[in-house]
């Protein structure tokens, strides 16, 4: 299939500060890619490149063959690349139902509304009128993603979410990933739990102190080469 | 006695609207605007203008001047304002501060130092009787129930249309609003549009109720901070109680000795914040 | 072989203006014998001016205490050497004094109220402050009799020469001021306070005691300002509430920081001598100087953030009051010797 999102040579800043060093990475339509590595290796630096929330070079990142590079946020999750940022980031003033609704605001055509989110996810149904924040974490990171859906992403980028979530409820949230792919949607997710990441993905990337260290399929990624990739390491 | 009293509950329904404007801007776009109330007085020289060449009673005016201040409103923010945000808190300070020397100078150039009046005829001139004896003055009653319903008017927006919900969308979390789509340079001018336009209102509501002249302004904000403060951010319901409150004070104090008014209010302001300084019904400490 | 290297705090520019420096100070202390009274009292004032602006900067430029109520300490250090000196009847100058002790308490009370707030909101809470305290003194039949502004009879006592003495204190208050802000920034308090300035939460992992500095900072410049509010007075002979207790106050001190270049010392200087220059010739123009000013400050605000000093600074790297300390390292010694 072809490639929907294509990042190449990304440099990111913050501020002085080096993160990405000429990061290279594709996404094709369909597909589940997921980036791992160490703390601090540039992963979620990637995402908010993509999403906007960093700014670069226009030609650093092309969708749909496109260059969105340094474009502003709200129109790059117009044109359907949708970021779950890290953390959640749940709106405390808004209840379960108006997160998802805020989700929508960008009106892309699709078949994801709030009937579908509620299908998949049951306990936000449940839970409509609740304020987002006073979920758990395991149900905000449902509401969050649900939230994504709500745009009709196109590229559907995912930060961390099994951060600070027990292994159940981490589960429960990579069976669903899957069934996106099914949509016609693609989806590139950051993730600290390897194996996880590498079960659920088609093919991973491994990111070191800012640079990509490790690309491979993910059902033939050898066990030291991982280890090399993410530590830096190499294993005598 | 009780008559202070009740005037200065049917006062704190004009400090909520003062109030509510700044609360709005403060919400969404983190400034606090100091020429808050510049507007106010800005709203009532406008009405005087359109009295002037029309002969309306200034009460009909109110849509027009609301509305002409609500388009003024989202210029300066996209114009002037936006570009103040994002880099700290000294630049909204001394760009509204600025902007609130050049108007109250401009309506000094414009209109003189004189004091001026809107007159709503009849309706300043008649009372109606409430229950437990109480009579009060037609015009200040109903500028109480036009506040409620402007107030009411503005929760609904805020909690059940697509605009609201963004405001408090982006007033939470503004780079994640972002995430979503929101325009926040647009969404930062339809928040001040909406401020101005209830500002305006108010500000209608004050020519007529009082003499006004260019430099009545800073006053006017400091009410409204204080209606904030003592109210707290939480709610619009609470800013209701907060400028009834600070209404009343205000009134009980003028009742001993008129030199005591604006002072009575700042005590009450001043223990409020000692005792709960994120308000009487505030949500979060600010 | 060692390497020598010593820690350096002034730059070549800066030692050559401290020369100047000195000079056109004593300069600027022969000027009684030059000039007339009103340029005199003019002169005064903008000494005056140059004082306030070094002390709201460092509050707002080091600290990110933006007060919008610093008038409270002018009118408070005014009336308190009022009453002390003509109601009280002491010296003059023990009352000038005390009244920097006034407003320091003043100034805890303040804090102690205030300091919950941040941002825009402690601003207006300052000015609501402020005015509390002009209503409070308003509404006093002792310091505002029959509402009328009260001559301060203790001048007297300097007779006929007082016009130079008000302006020689004026002086030493700005030239106090500068170097008082110039010794405080190169003090360990200074180096918390430019930690806090660049990163507030880093500077608090780093051990610094954020509320205590900024508390300190505060009453510093609140007693200070007092001492300024007193020759204020002594500079404007008669006292009332309103003149002294005015916002206007310190909208003159945020335009002359703003102006000039927050942040430096040399800022408020460029920055007070801009606007007094402007004053003078402008004033003439009535509400169109204002709307000027008002227009003026909103340009420097969004375009030169830095203000006349920054620009200068940008182009030049001129630093005439350096705080920043320097590690400068010698030439290696080679030791020479048969072991």
């Amino acid at each position: 299939m072809p490639d929907i999102l294509q990042i190449r040579g990304l440099d990111a800043f913050y501020g002085s500060f080096q993160a990405l060093f000429a990061t290279s990475l594709t996404v094709a339509e369909e597909e589940i890619v997921a980036v791992i590595g160490a703390n601090g290796a540039g992963k979620s630096t990637l995402l908010r490149s993509i999403a906007g929330w960093l700014g670069s070079a226009p030609d650093q990142i092309l969708f749909d063959g496109e260059p969105i590079g340094g474009q502003r946020a709200e129109n790059i999750a117009m044109r359907g690349v949708v970021m779950v940022p890290e953390g959640r980031r749940i709106f405390p003033s808004l209840t379960v139902e108006e997160n998802l609704m805020m989700g929508a605001y960008v009106r892309r055509p699709g078949s994801w509304d709030l009937e579908r989110v509620y299908e998949l996810f049951p306990v936000l149904g449940e839970r409509r009128t609740t304020p987002g924040t006073r979920l758990s974490g395991g149900q905000q990171q449902m509401l969050a993603i649900g939230r994504g859906l709500m745009a009709n992403p196109r590229v559907l980028l995912l930060d961390e979410i099994s951060l600070g979530l027990a292994p159940i409820a981490v589960k429960e949230l990579y069976r669903v990933i899957p069934t996106l792919r099914e949509e016609g949607m693609a989806v590139l997710l950051v993730e600290q739990d390897v194996r996880q990441a590498t079960a659920t993905a088609d093919r991973i990337y491994c990111l070191l102190r800012g640079r990509v260290s490790l690309e491979a399929p993910a059902s033939q990624v050898d066990h030291s080469e991982l280890i090399a990739a993410y530590f830096g390491v190499r294993e005598e | 006695m009780t008559d202070a009293i009740v005037q200065g509950i049917l006062l704190g329904g004009l400090y909520a609207l003062f109030a509510a404007g700044l609360a709005i801007v403060f919400g969404v776009m983190k400034i606090v605007n100091l020429a808050h109330g510049d507007f106010i007085i800005l709203a009532a020289y406008l009405t005087l203008v359109v009295v002037d060449l029309t002969s309306l009673n200034p009460m009909v005016t109110v849509v027009v001047i609301a509305a002409v201040m609500g388009l003024f409103g989202y210029a300066l923010q996209r114009g002037i304002l936006n570009f103040t945000l994002g880099s700290g808190i000294l630049s909204p300070l001394v760009v509204t501060f600025g902007i609130s020397i050049i108007i109250q100078n401009v309506l000094l150039e414009v209109f003189s130092a004189d004091t001026q009046g809107l007159d709503a005829g009849a309706l300043e001139l008649s009372s109606v009787s409430l229950p437990f004896g109480i009579a009060v003055g037609w015009f200040p009653f109903l500028t109480f129930l036009l506040s409620v319903a402007v107030l009411g008017g503005l929760q609904l927006v805020i909690g059940h249309t697509k605009m609201g919900r963004s405001f408090r969308a982006v007033s939470d979390d503004e780079e994640t609003a972002r995430l979503m789509g929101v325009r926040t340079r647009h969404v930062f001018g339809l928040a001040m549009a909406i401020a101005l336009l209830v500002t305006a209102i108010g500000g209608v509501v004050l020519g007529i109720r009082t003499q006004f002249d260019p430099a009545l302004g800073p006053a006017r904000l400091i009410y409204a901070f204080e209606t904030v403060i003592i109210g707290g951010l939480g709610s619009l319901w609470g800013t209701l109680i907060g400028g009834v409150i600070l209404g009343v004070a205000q009134n009980v104090g003028a009742y001993f000795s008129p030199g005591w008014r604006e002072l009575a209010g700042h005590l009450v302001f001043l223990i409020v914040l000692a005792w709960r300084p994120s308000g009487l019904f505030g949500r979060s400490a600010e | 072989m060692t390497v020598q290297y010593r820690v350096e705090l002034g730059t070549r520019a800066s030692r050559r203006f401290a020369v100047v420096g000195i000079v056109g100070a004593l300069l600027l202390a022969l000027v009684p014998f030059l000039a007339d009274r009103s340029l005199l009292v003019s002169l005064t004032q903008l000494m005056i001016l140059i004082a306030l602006g070094e002390l709201w900067n460092l509050l707002a430029g080091y600290a990110g205490i933006y007060s919008f109520g610093q008038q409270a300490y002018v009118g408070i250090g005014a009336y308190a050497t009022f009453a002390l000196a003509d109601l009280v009847g002491l010296n003059l100058w023990l009352s000038l004094v005390l009244s920097g002790l006034v407003a320091v308490l003043i100034g805890v009370l303040t804090a102690l109220l205030v300091f919950r707030l941040h941002g825009g909101y402690f601003a207006v809470a300052t000015w609501v402050i402020a005015e509390t305290y002009r209503l409070i003194v308003k509404n006093n039949a002792t310091l505002f009799p029959r509402g009328t502004p009260q001559p301060l009879r203790a001048l007297s006592v300097l007779g006929e020469s007082r016009f130079q003495m008000v302006y020689w204190l004026a002086l030493v208050a700005g030239v106090g001021a500068i170097i008082g802000a110039l010794f405080l920034l190169r003090s360990r308090l200074g180096l918390a306070l430019s930690a806090i300035r660049d990163d507030e939460e880093t500077a608090a992992a780093s051990g610094v005691d954020v509320n205590r500095v900024k508390l300190t900072l505060y009453l510093i410049v609140a007693a200070a300002t007092g001492l300024v509010g007193g020759v204020y007075l002594l500079n404007n002979v008669s006292i009332d509430p309103d003149s002294y207790f005015a916002v206007g106050l310190t909208a003159q001190m945020v335009i002359v920081v703003v102006v000039g270049g927050l942040g430096t010392i040399e800022g408020p200087i460029l920055g007070a001598i801009v606007y007094f220059l402007l004053d003078e010739n402008l004033s003439e123009l009535g509400a169109w100087w204002f709307i000027i000013l008002g227009v003026f400050l909103i340009v420097v605000m969004l375009r030169a953030p830095k203000g006349l000093w920054g620009l200068i600074q940008e182009r030049t790297g001129l630093r005439l009051f350096p705080v920043q300390r320097r590690l400068v390292i010698e030439k290696p010694s080679v030791e020479t010797g048969v072991s």
